[in-house]
């Protein structure tokens, strides 16, 4: 049975506002140091002051969860000497709800109480507690109470169905995590850097033949290390030291010198070292070495479980990929060249260069979709894995369920009557209800007539984020028969150009 | 690989030999259709080769070309089971429009490089992949020698390039298998946008030839104008 732990610290804000090197190393010497308690030790990632650990199947060793408690916080007490609350339950989500909000007071200082939540009671208990027990942001907390909705059990008892479009994807999970429908597993303490190689001579060497035959050594040491361990790296980090300043841009290091990072990610866990050398060298390829470099280390940043080669579906290495077959390449030999095609343009291009992409259950236009870097990404990957992706896309995936949308959308809608006039005329129709439509518009200088159109299609949108829309958008076809996507801004009626059916 | 002499050896000679055969006695295997049942038939293989160029040519924006040539990506990705590559260096491509052209989320690469030498660089190896199926251009530059370098990676890779470019590159010369020009045809009482296609430049085919289609924005399908309007007119 899961159970999980969390412990605050009382004066959580004095260790935050200290600097902040000092405050990340403390926090891994804690969680270290809990270790011992706990196979699986880490950090909230939401707030970043609560401890977290998974004691599910370990208590009875301490004698029960109140003793494995009572020793935690003495533990904690006599190494770090500060005072700590925190509670037990099932779920990670009740678990720092409990830690948060299920005390009444300040604690006295030195002094610990932990709030156990027997099994099977996180229900009874979460539907106590505030809303913003549950790791929301603070606008999503506001908007809640602006609608009368103060504890979770009021959130619980409402439909879900109008939640994702209003509050976006985080509430539900949230809900869902706290109440255990959604699994939450304890975000594992990075671990200091493992997964590295270093040069270093009191002889710095300028010639970029020598640099590359010094970088290919260390990544060989590093996807040695990596093959060791069964562990691929997702992304790379190659940190060249230079006697001088090379160019303005980069960070002055401890030593007077200077210091340049290449970040390489990487699109399916790899050790392979000629993999990984091509990709760094894609990148120091378009450096300028302008002074000798008297340090190199080469350091895995982000690594996974490499995976054996078992790939059974279509789309085993990623959301964006190739099926294989119908070239006359086998799919695996596909994969790995649609693999290689992408960590080698992530590379070069950088990763917010190579997108994936996926629709919104969103009516505004520029939000109805989003983009997700397919290379250096270990939560795509995780999503994938829980096929997360799965739920509310594949219907909106079906074309035939799309409005018709223009294949060029300009990233901000451009005002059609600027200073030229009365250059959209409108139909003033009939009553009841006045119609507008276009004529004409000028557009870089020229005045397009048009000849047909298709609309309204009014979109509404926005107010929960404060900003709100209310657009009448129109298919318009001119004289010449091009077609452009334009809207009237209910608000004061002006007109824009959004995109061209290209 | 030519030696530094200059000297071909013989076994690259019969591989390069081989090669030449090879792509002429596969070429109807490897068509692809261009999505428009009646510019198939205008092409001497019924469709694009995979594995080639081909240049739409289009004057304003908003004809309707990029629709078309998506239409053609869709085909080449269904039969080879890959993604379409967009290269989108202006970032106002819309993905939501492709998606509701039958491209599924699943099948579209977005790619977005900074600079000329990037984007050049990315469609060189995207072509050169055969792991892509289609990969849509719109070419930064009318370099000759860029061209012929994409040709040459799209053969490599089986690529289909689809290369969208202003009607004004139409005397240029051009590396593409297939140079199309795109016309909206204005005044026609059809819902969906009604075009004009005419083959510039084909190889084994007669330059000049012209197809006018509607494309229905319900179906996804291109239907040709004559025979619509024939029906109409028959009724």
């Amino acid at each position: 049975m899961k159970r999980i732990a969390c412990v605050r610290w009382n004066d959580a804000c004095t260790l935050l506002a200290d600097s902040k090197e000092r405050v990340a190393g403390v926090k891994r010497r804690i969680a270290q140091r809990c270790g011992r308690f706990s196979p699986l030790v880490g950090w909230d990632a939401t707030d970043g002051d609560s401890l977290l650990l998974d004691i599910g199947g370990v208590a009875h060793l301490f004698g029960g969860e109140p003793s494995l408690c009572n020793a935690v916080a003495a533990d904690l007490a006599s190494s770090f000497g500060r005072s700590v609350r925190g509670a037990v339950a099932d779920t990670l989500g009740a678990a720092w709800a409990g830690a948060r909000y299920g005390f009444h007071g300040p604690l006295e200082s030195g002094s610990a109480a932990f709030l156990i939540i027997a099994p099977g009671k996180t229900a009874a208990f979460l539907e106590r507690l505030p809303v913003e027990a549950l790791r929301l942001s603070a606008e999503t907390v506001r908007v809640l109470h602006e609608l009368g909705l103060q504890s979770v059990g009021q959130l619980e008892a409402l439909p879900r169905e109008g939640f994702l479009s209003r509050f976006g994807p985080l509430l539900l999970r949230r809900l869902d995590q706290a109440f255990g429908r959604l699994d939450e597993p304890v975000p594992a303490s990075p671990s200091p850097r493992q997964f590295a190689a270093r040069w270093s001579d009191d002889d710095p060497i300028a010639n970029r033949e020598m640099i590359e035959a010094v970088l290919q050594r260390l990544v060989e040491q590093l996807a040695a290390q990596l093959a060791d361990s069964g562990q691929g790296a997702l992304r790379l980090e190659c940190r060249l030291d230079f006697e001088l300043a090379a160019t303005v841009s980069l960070a002055v290091d401890e030593r007077g010198g200077r210091r340049r990072t290449i970040s390489v990610g990487l699109f399916q866990p790899s050790n392979v070292s000629a993999h990984l050398f091509e990709l760094v060298l894609l990148q120091l390829d378009r450096l300028r070495i302008a002074s000798p470099v008297r340090a190199i280390e080469v350091a895995a940043t982000l690594t996974a479980p490499r995976e054996r080669p078992r790939q059974t579906t279509l789309f085993d290495l990623g959301r964006v990929g190739p099926a294989g077959g119908a070239c006359g390449e086998k799919p695996e030999q596909r994969s790995r060249h649609w693999t290689m095609l992408v960590e080698r343009l992530g590379s070069r291009l950088g990763a917010d260069a190579v997108l994936g992409v996926r629709l919104c259950p969103e009516a505004q236009p520029e939000l109805a979709w989003h983009v997700d870097p397919l290379v250096g990404n270990r939560r795509r990957r995780a999503a994938r894995k829980n096929g997360e992706r799965a739920r509310g896309q594949s219907e909106r995936d079906e074309p035939g369920k799309l409005p018709p949308r223009p294949l060029r959308l300009l990233p901000r809608p451009r005002l059609l009557d600027c200073g030229g006039g009365a250059s959209v005329l409108f139909d003033v129709g009939e009553t009841p209800a006045p119609r507008f439509s276009p004529r004409r518009f000028r557009l870089g200088g020229r005045e397009l007539r048009i000849a047909r159109h298709w609309g309204p299609e009014r979109i509404e949108t926005g107010w929960w984020r404060g900003r709100p829309i209310g657009r009448d958008y129109f298919r318009v076809e001119t004289t010449d028969g091009c077609r452009y996507w334009l809207f009237r801004r209910l608000r004061d009626g002006q007109w824009f150009l959004h995109g061209v059916f290209d | 690989m030519e030696s530094r002499t200059g000297v071909i050896g013989l076994d690259e000679l019969r591989r390069r030999v081989a090669r030449l055969e090879t792509r002429r006695q596969s070429g109807r295997e490897k068509r692809l259709s261009s999505g428009c049942e009646v510019l198939d038939q205008l092409l001497p293989e019924k469709g694009f080769r995979r594995g080639t160029l081909v240049e739409w040519l289009a004057g304003d924006e908003g004809g309707g070309t990029v629709a078309l040539s998506l239409l053609a990506a869709r085909e080449a990705c269904e039969k080879s089971a890959g993604p379409l590559a967009v290269l989108d260096w202006r970032g106002d491509f819309y993905p939501p429009a492709a998606i509701r052209l039958g491209i599924s989320t699943e099948q579209l690469l977005l790619v977005r490089p900074q600079d000329v030498a990037d984007h050049d660089w990315a469609a060189d190896q995207l072509l050169r992949s055969v792991a892509v199926a289609a990969v849509l251009i719109w070419p930064r530059t009318s370099d000759v020698r860029t061209l012929r370098r994409w040709q040459l990676a799209a053969e490599q890779g089986g690529t289909l390039g689809l290369l969208l470019r202003p009607a004004a590159v139409r005397s240029e010369p051009s590396w593409a298998d297939v140079r199309l020009l795109v016309e909206p045809l204005p005044g026609i009482a059809c819902e969906g946008p009604c075009l004009r296609i005419t083959v510039l430049r084909c190889r084994g085919a007669t330059a000049g030839q012209s197809v006018e289609v509607e494309l229905d924005d319900e179906t996804n399908r291109v239907r040709s104008l004559e025979r619509r309007l024939h029906v109409a007119s028959g009724q």
